[in-house]
């Protein structure tokens, strides 16, 4: 080994225990360096209740975040893909979180009555401990769950009633007897009457309903939208629900299930993770106009030049590009 | 002093950032896919405990190599692109505690899009077409996320659904002509690991549920939408590797670290430090080009602000 080579590679053993020592104590006391620079929806505080009411006036006042879905093709089965985005809306009142999605859906599919249909559906994923820094992608991971608010379409429509047979049965049994619903004798969540559960995962194949259910939530399709609101209280029920705070960035993904493109349990419409950022800023829900949130939106002006500045950068950067390839190719005729 | 170790933090930083970005981002997204495996004890579990770490290690590295670039290039008389990353550390920095929390990220991709024009137009002529594809590519994603986040704030300043699907293809070009940074033609060595790779990837790729999996990993760790055919992916891969491997044996190591870095950055806003090392690539092509007769960043640069010598050259 060369003296050049030696030195080299002592420095370079230096560096690496130094940055050993370094990331040792980062990892120790949870110190991150860097930030996400992924899309942010801030979480407005409301000073009027909307309940979950996805017709609730004081939306229109409350910028909507459009999240961008692709198919899920991680695990199977795979597909879905049918959603391309979804607009995300968020307030919190009264110490309770309340999430509003809305999303291009012409037919209601809100009957699984039979085996080849399929229920229009929605889900939020939170980390289940809102401090983890790596986020838990897809259904989460062992040392990483995930808690899932899930909405059915067909959970909120009930399940149909059955058709009056009258008296042409001797000896009928009332149609009421969990005896004719085994799934709902037997505790089956999916028999369950509420629009929402509130699941938690840990890989895929662990989703498991919580013991406290304490999300509710509402979905109504109008014309060609469903829109659905989702709530639940800031503190936590347990260990394994997140716990939410004014001041608080969580990690948050989407996904959407078609029922009329037979989109159902993996075959679904999926997001990246993009983050709730809770704040003190209030929203007047009685404003009649969205300009109220536009004077509160951030840095409009930085925002307009900074834009303006980056498009004008790109179109040069690529004429630059575009010129010299010029030159390149005209170099290698010439050369010819 | 900072000139003698600047190139054994970038061997260090590159090594580090690789093993993040292939465990972290890569091999445990994809343990966790797999069902009955246990990620959080035996061998498994120990690669996910040393890919964090890698993580934790490769960002603090990421910023003091930049942070060495931005002295060495005050030094070396290049203070306009040290004084833009100097901001850019201070704003990311700001960033992190919170401080320009609603404009950081505007401010930070403003800044990667000053560095950029000014590093291409210091750039010897034919090194021009892949960096400032590249850089465009990556403002391009950026940008349509700024757009997403304005929205988000209230502020719907335009929509422009097909500049993603733009950016991807600016970013394919940029790896296509990546070979445009060597000085003399790739050896037959060189050309086989491009090729091999190449072959390797578009092979690896071909069965339905391996290609959804890349590319939903390279949509959500790389911003690689994945929307034209695995043999587009491939060659663009191979041919980026074959420009790596031919610039460390021409010993031009830290231009080959750079391309490594920006490769790692992906295409988009993920992170301040996926975006300082962006920058970071930017800055180490810059600081190992040619100095150009003309533009903007010879306001202060001479031949010895290089900062290391090209053997190749």
């Amino acid at each position: 080994m060369t003296g050049a080579n030696a030195t080299m590679s002592r420095r370079m053993l230096v560096v690496a225990v130094l940055a050993l020592a370094v990331g040792l104590l980062t990892q120790v006391f949870a110190l991150d360096l860097a930030y996400p620079q992924t899309l942010s929806v801030t979480v407005w505080s409301s000073a009027e209740d909307p309940g979950v009411d996805p017709d609730w006036s004081g939306w229109e006042a409350v910028p909507s975040a459009p999240v961008p879905l692709t198919a899920q093709q991680i695990a199977t089965p795979l597909g879905g893909g049918s959603t391309p985005s979804l607009a995300v809306q968020t307030v919190h009142t009264d110490g309770d979180l309340v999430v509003r999605v809305s999303w291009s859906d012409t037919t209601e599919d809100n009957s699984t009555a039979r085996t080849e249909l399929f229920a229009d559906a929605v889900a939020v994923q939170f980390p289940a401990d809102p401090r983890s820094s790596v986020p838990a992608i897809c259904m989460g991971q062992a040392d990483a769950a995930v808690n899932i608010w899930h909405w059915r379409a067909d959970s909120q429509a009930g399940a149909p009633a059955l058709p009056e047979l009258g008296d042409g049965y001797v000896d009928r049994y009332a149609d009421t007897s969990e005896t004719y619903y085994p799934a709902t004798a037997s505790g089956n969540p999916f028999a369950s009457d509420a629009a929402v559960q509130s699941l938690i995962a840990g890989s895929f194949g662990t989703l498991t309903p919580m013991d406290e259910q304490t999300v509710v939530g509402e979905g109504r399709h109008t014309g060609d939208e469903w829109a659905v609101v989702l709530r639940r209280a800031f503190a936590a029920p347990s260990t394994e629900h997140p716990q939410f705070e004014v001041g608080q960035d969580i990690d948050v993904a989407f996904a959407v299930w078609d029922g009329s493109s037979d989109e159902r349990n993996g075959v679904k419409s999926v997001s990246q993770f993009v983050r709730f950022s809770i704040s003190e800023a209030t929203i007047d829900g009685q404003s009649d106009s969205v300009a109220a949130a536009r004077s509160l939106a951030p840095n409009t002006t930085v925002g307009y030049i900074v834009v303006g500045l980056i498009s004008g950068v790109v179109l040069a950067l690529l004429l630059v590009a575009l010129i010299w390839f010029g030159f390149v190719i005209k170099a290698f005729v010439d050369n010819d | 002093m900072t000139g003698e170790w600047l190139e054994p933090v970038a061997r260090v930083t590159v090594l580090v950032v690789l093993a993040e970005a292939l465990l972290l981002r890569g091999a445990t997204r994809v343990f966790i896919h797999i069902p009955g495996v246990d990620v959080t004890s035996g061998i498994l579990g120990g690669v996910v405990d040393f890919a964090r770490l890698a993580f934790r290690m490769a960002v603090p590295l990421t910023f003091v190599l930049l942070l060495m670039l931005v002295v060495s290039m005050w030094e070396s008389s290049a203070r306009l692109v040290a004084v833009l990353v100097g901001a850019f550390l201070a704003v990311a920095a700001g960033g992190r505690a919170e401080a320009l929390r609603d404009t950081a990220d505007l401010i930070l991709l403003g800044l990667v899009a000053l560095v950029a024009i000014v590093v291409v137009v210091g750039l010897e002529p034919r090194w021009r077409i892949p960096v400032a594809t590249w850089s465009a590519a990556f403002l391009m994603a950026g940008l349509v996320r700024l757009l997403d986040q304005s929205a988000a704030d209230g502020l719907r300043v335009v929509s422009l659904p097909w500049l993603g699907g733009l950016a991807e293809t600016v970013a394919l070009a940029a790896f296509v002509t990546t070979p445009l940074l060597l000085r003399r033609l790739p050896r037959r060595l060189d050309l086989i690991v491009g090729v091999g790779v190449a072959v390797f990837i578009a092979l690896a790729l071909s069965g339905a549920e391996a290609q959804s999996a890349a590319k939903i990993l390279g949509l959500w760790n790389l911003g690689w939408a994945g929307g034209y055919p695995v043999l587009f992916y491939a060659v663009a891969i191979g041919a980026l590797v074959m420009t790596v491997t031919a610039l460390a044996r021409y010993r031009r190591i830290l231009a080959a670290t750079s391309l490594v870095l920006m490769g790692a950055a992906g295409f988009g806003l993920f992170s301040s430090y996926q975006t300082a090392l962006l920058v970071t690539g930017l800055v180490l092509i810059y600081t190992n080009s040619e100095p150009t007769e003309t533009g903007v960043a010879d306001a202060g640069r001479s031949e010895s602000h290089r900062l290391t010598p090209s053997p190749e050259g």
